[in-house]
């Protein structure tokens, strides 16, 4: 380290009022295997403030930050489609739960064997059968047999055994 | 028994606080300090008469160099015990009016002043002064504790950042170290202040 005095005063006679700190000895290992650059800065051309930071930014590899830029924001995509696809699986079901043929397993395609509410929405709840018009009950009833206040309680075998789709088929 | 005496201070004009650094201007008239033949006259208005002396022939600029920080002020005189180290060839060549100098004020000349007189205090290990001269003013330049420490240990970052083998400049020093000055908390009030005057 070198000691360096550099004087608060200076009167007729001379400099007073030293103040001192130190200065770190040259180190020309880390740069040697730097790109040399001759700086072609002069003394009185080195930009202030402002242009360092700028020129600091030009400094570094271009094509690497814009690589990098790319990949942040394709990660920053990926993770809110992600999150947009587990919402809706959450909260809705999955595709083709609801009945709409889906692109990926159209009408034709499917299984007849299998329902389109064999699976239920959510974990624990009822599978609920489709629309068949021909076992709807009449317009004319009175009471629909699924209203609360029926007085007849559903036969277990009718609710615990759906009707089979491939029957009307 | 004698009593040793403080030595009286030089007539300066103003003094203000700017970023760090405690500045005491003097203000001539250019005209008349142009005139005199002699170099102290002539650049040191305030110091005429004294016994300051050039250490080269005037003109010529010798290298100094601390550590990784390298010089060449405009001259370099002897000055009793120390040494002074004065700028006279930056700056814009404007006339500073006496009312609003510090509005007019360039940060990053001050700070290549203390940088010169750093490489000068180190390779001489002589208690030095920062002196710049302008077109119509005499500013020397007593740096606090913070933006010494900022100048002495930003070296080897500033030469790595200017991509500088053995070596960085007095400008290039100052200006790797300017925006970090005006990002310490406690200088932020003389910058702030700056600023608001140049607005």
């Amino acid at each position: 380290m070198i000691q360096v005095r550099i004087a608060s005063q200076v009167t007729a006679q001379g400099v007073s009022g030293v103040r001192w700190v130190l200065v770190e000895q040259v180190d020309a290992a880390p740069v040697a295997d730097a790109v040399p650059v001759t700086s072609a800065v002069a003394q009185d051309a080195i930009p202030a403030a402002d242009g360092a930071e700028a020129a600091e930014t030009t400094v570094g590899s271009a094509t690497a930050g814009a690589v990098r830029l790319g990949a942040l924001k394709l990660l920053v995509v990926a993770l809110g489609l992600a999150a947009a696809l587990w919402t809706a699986h959450v909260q809705v079901g999955p595709p083709g739960a609801d009945g709409v043929p889906t692109r990926s397993q159209p009408q034709s395609t499917r299984d007849p064997a299998m329902p389109a509410h064999a699976v239920p929405a959510r974990p624990g709840a009822v599978p609920v059968p489709p629309a068949m018009p021909h076992a709807a009950p009449p317009a004319t009833s009175p009471t629909p047999a699924t209203a609360p206040d029926a007085g007849e309680a559903p036969s277990p075998a009718a609710s615990a055994s759906p009707p089979r789709l491939t029957a009307a088929l | 028994m004698t009593m040793l005496q403080a030595p009286a201070p030089l007539p300066w004009h103003d003094e203000a606080d700017l970023l760090g650094v405690r500045v005491r201007v003097f203000f001539f008239d250019p005209a008349e300090a142009d005139a005199h033949g002699d170099f102290v006259a002539r650049q040191l208005p305030i110091l005429r008469g004294s016994g300051a002396r050039l250490l080269a022939p005037e003109g010529q600029r010798s290298s100094y160099q601390a550590g990784g920080l390298l010089a060449q002020p405009d001259a370099v005189l002897a000055h009793g015990e120390g040494l002074l180290c004065l700028a006279y060839k930056g700056g814009d060549g404007r006339l500073l009016a006496p009312a609003q100098w510090r509005a007019q004020w360039r940060v990053d000349v001050m700070l290549q002043c203390i940088a010169n007189a750093m490489a000068v205090a180190g390779q001489c290990q002589q208690p030095t002064a920062a002196l710049w001269r302008g077109t119509n003013l005499l500013c020397q330049f007593d740096p606090g504790v913070a933006v010494l420490e900022c100048l002495a240990t930003h070296i080897g970052a500033a030469r790595h950042y200017w991509r500088e083998l053995q070596s960085v400049s007095p400008a290039q020093l100052a200006a790797f170290c300017e925006p970090r000055l005006r990002a310490l908390p406690g200088l932020a009030a003389s910058a702030g202040s700056v600023s608001a005057s140049l607005a």
